[in-house]
């Protein structure tokens, strides 16, 4: 049940188990990932999601009504209760040029969370800051990087493909890390 | 606002002020003075006094985009480079700057998302 102190994280593990169980695969992605890695560091208000092979999945995107989501423009969910929205991205999971095909898993009690792997998650927020000189978006992977100490090789490889500014990017990611 | 202090330097480029919206300046590479005044807590006709003195020495430049005069580091500054590697060396040392700058969101967001 989705209440007005619902947080980001339990509504994220309600939703991803709501999908499970109808045998679909929907993965966190976006700043929701990282407040789920780093709450202290970034909140953020909307939680992103890809949808693995995604035929038919129009039909259990409608389950969300099960747990009070409603509807808004563009695809976007909203709960009566709940300041948080859904956003289901269409396409592939991806960050940047890269495809994602694994991700973590995470359990509480009988819930589930598929969500990006930490390396990944810093990827993609570091994907808005190089694109768009991002700085909240910086802050949020240093976050991430801060509570998971994710490996930075990952990163730095990600980067290269990206042809962005690799030992700049690392370094500002670790002061702001410190 | 009280702000952390800057590391040594900070008042490299005449005051702390300065020193300071130079290096967000840097960061941010294209800004505007409310936008400056925003970040950092200084009064909007203090952030123009020093726009306007950073101007006149020639580190920067001011272009008129719409109804806004966005603000950047001058690329004909003869030392550019150079300017760019120090600002750089001082912005990783004085990680308040990047945290300060991360109160903008320049990322587009999704229309019917709140902002």
């Amino acid at each position: 049940m989705i209440s007005t102190t619902s947080t980001l994280e339990e509504i994220a593990y309600a939703v991803c188990t709501l999908f499970h169980n109808c045998g679909k695969t929907v993965v966190l992605t976006g700043g929701s990932a990282a407040t789920i890695y780093a709450p202290a560091h970034y909140q953020s208000r909307d939680l992103d999601f890809v949808m693995q092979f995604s035929s038919g999945g129009l039909a259990v995107v409608q389950k969300l009504q099960e747990l009070g989501f409603e509807s808004g423009p563009s695809s976007i969910y909203k709960h009566p209760n709940s300041a948080f929205t859904i956003d289901f991205i269409a396409g592939d999971l991806a960050v940047g040029e890269k495809y994602i095909s694994s991700w973590k898993t995470l359990h509480k009690g009988d819930q589930i969370l598929h969500i990006l792997s930490p390396e990944d998650c810093i990827c993609d927020r570091l994907a808005s800051y190089i694109y768009w000189n991002d700085f909240s978006a910086l802050s949020a992977a240093a976050g991430v990087y801060n509570t998971t100490h994710a490996n930075l090789d990952d990163v730095r490889t990600w980067l290269e493909k990206e042809n962005a500014e690799v030992d700049q990017t690392i370094s500002r990611l670790v002061a702001l890390a410190k | 606002m009280i702000q952390k202090r800057l590391r040594p330097g900070q008042s490299l480029f005449g005051t702390e002020s300065a020193t300071r919206l130079l290096l967000l300046i840097y960061a941010l590479k294209s800004s505007y003075a409310s936008q400056l005044a925003n970040i950092t807590g200084y009064g909007v006709t203090t952030v123009k006094n020093q726009i306007l003195n950073l101007e006149d020495d020639g580190i920067i430049s001011i272009q008129t985009v719409g109804r806004q005069r966005m603000i950047s580091l001058n690329p004909q500054f003869y030392a550019r480079k150079e300017l760019d590697q120090l600002l750089e060396s001082m912005i990783q040392n004085s990680p308040e700057i990047l945290q300060s700058a991360a109160k903008i969101r320049s990322r587009p967001r999704k229309t019917g998302k709140e902002i």
